[in-house]
């Protein structure tokens, strides 16, 4: 069983599978993205709905969530559409797969030392951490999810 | 003892629908569930009580496969029947009032958003079967059918199968939409799925005239078998716009390490596909016209005599609603060969084109 860690923005969702290994690693299954449809932004939630709800249905033993940032950010478009496609990917989620979310600055908190950025630009801790299939610069954020998701 | 018990079902007959490969399709009625779609097997139809035993063991597997495959963009199974002289056997489903999307391409009118969004659920569908471990092996026109509100399901399970050896099962279905790699080695897999939901979408946006026309342009070759085959070389209509054409290009290459890996990468870039006017397009043997309502006019553009036939030129213009008070808005310049005209008729369309 698999563990799946998401980023939403707000027009695409970033899902990155991977197994999280005994050491602590993480191997990679599948890494891809799934974009909204462009045009009708109502019609595009539900059949987003529908990709999500297939995608989940077999073999998650969970999802990790980056969370919606709040605070001093302010609420421009994109941040309130990415929000809205967050929910739409968590009503996707089957029932019986738990749902953790995570926000950044407590990932920043709680894994290492560093900032969570500055491990995104590491291609050595990327190379040391993930193996398995092939992983987009573009999906490190949700892969870094998976790994700060490890017990 | 014989558990079996020979129950009425209370089907009331309307009318047929169509014939497939190994029986025929009728509207019934259902007190439970409506109108539904029946196929029917005849033991007269079949040469042998051997032939009879596997047409009806084949059924039975097409009912097991759909039972299995529950979704919304795949056409629901509701029961088995068969009846008790055994001379018939009955596969029960949803019906889809919208018929198939073959009854969309054969009235050659064609809607881009109505074929992305047709599509778009097929591919939906197809990457469901997908990841189930199936195959479809028949995609094409006729087995999209099409529910009232719009939705599309995939039908026809006559050919899915999970029997799989090393991803691989082998081919049925029409010559067209097959993969090349599929005519040649007469083995199925994900990809060839692929090309023949790619093919259907070129199908689908450009109807059945435009698809299967001879002559300058044409979609369709003849090979060595006689079979039509897609040309890698595709000649659109002029009014899809270059990104539609890259992805419907990217679905049907021939080769399968340049074509889209998965039915997973073709939803997506399905959904990447830009939003379009939604011109309503509609193309008889010597002319093409296209027709666009703006606020309180119509925008319409005619093709004459198109690709290469003597008279061959175009305009566009625009009218009230009542068809009155028409404005020149492009003409085609005297002389100029089919493609120079068909140069110009992207170009107008692309100036139209919805700014993203």
């Amino acid at each position: 069983m698999s563990v799946i860690a998401v980023v939403v923005v707000s027009e695409k969702i970033v899902l990155a599978e991977g197994t999280i290994n005994a050491d602590q690693t993480v191997t990679i299954i599948k890494d891809e993205t799934f974009d909204l449809e462009k045009g009708d932004r109502k019609l595009a939630y539900v059949v987003m709905h529908k990709r999500i709800a297939d995608r989940l249905m077999q073999g998650i033993e969970s999802v990790v969530l980056k969370a919606s940032a709040g605070g001093r950010n302010p609420a421009t478009t994109a941040v309130l559409h990415a929000a809205e496609l967050r929910g739409v990917f968590l009503a996707a989620v089957p029932n019986h797969v738990p749902v953790r979310q995570l926000q950044k600055n407590h990932l920043s908190r709680n894994f290492g030392s560093r900032k969570v950025d500055e491990y995104l630009k590491d291609d050595v801790f990327f190379d040391e951490n993930f193996d398995g299939a092939d992983l987009r610069k573009g999906s490190r954020e949700a892969a870094f999810l998976l790994l700060s998701a490890t017990p | 003892m014989d558990a079996t018990f020979n129950y009425v079902a209370s089907l009331t007959l309307l009318e047929p629908i169509g014939e497939g490969v190994f029986g025929e399709v009728h509207r019934y009625s259902d007190p439970v569930h409506g109108d539904v779609a029946v196929k029917r097997f005849f033991r007269s139809k079949f040469g042998s009580e051997e032939a009879w035993v596997e047409a009806c063991a084949a059924a039975l597997k097409e009912a097991r496969n759909l039972k299995a495959l529950e979704h919304d963009n795949v056409v629901k199974f509701h029961q088995v029947l068969r009846t008790p002289d055994a001379d018939e056997f009955l596969i029960v489903m949803e019906y889809c009032e919208g018929k198939s999307a073959r009854q969309l391409t054969g009235a050659n009118v064609v809607s881009l958003p109505r074929a992305k969004a047709i599509i778009r659920d097929t591919a939906i569908g197809l990457n469901y079967i997908h990841g189930n471990g199936y195959l479809h092996r028949d995609i094409k026109p006729d087995n999209i059918l099409l529910k009232a509100d719009g939705r599309a399901k995939l039908g026809d399970f006559g050919f899915v199968t999970d029997d799989l050896q090393f991803g691989f099962a082998t081919p049925y279905g029409t010559a067209m939409y097959w993969a090349p790699e599929v005519l040649a080695e007469q083995a199925c897999s994900e990809l060839s799925d692929v090309y023949s939901l790619g093919v259907s979408f070129l199908n689908l946006v450009s109807g059945d005239q435009w698809f299967l026309r001879d002559g300058k342009g044409c979609l369709l070759a003849e090979g060595d078998n006689g079979d039509p085959y897609l040309k890698p070389k595709m000649l659109f209509l002029p009014h899809v716009p270059p990104a539609w054409r890259n992805t419907i290009a990217k679905l049907c290459r021939r080769e399968t390490m340049n074509r889209c890996q998965s039915l997973g990468a073709a939803v997506n870039s399905i959904a990447r596909l830009p939003a379009v006017e939604p011109w309503i397009c509609t193309i008889e043997e010597e002319v093409i016209r296209w027709e666009l309502v703006k606020g309180t006019r119509r925008v319409r553009v005619e093709w004459q005599s198109y690709l290469g036939r003597p008279g061959e030129h175009w305009s566009a213009w625009s009218e009230d609603m009542s068809g009155k008070g028409r404005r020149t808005i492009a003409v085609s310049h005297r002389g100029d060969k089919w493609k120079a005209i068909y140069t110009a008729l992207q170009s107008f369309f692309a100036s139209r084109a919805v700014k993203a």
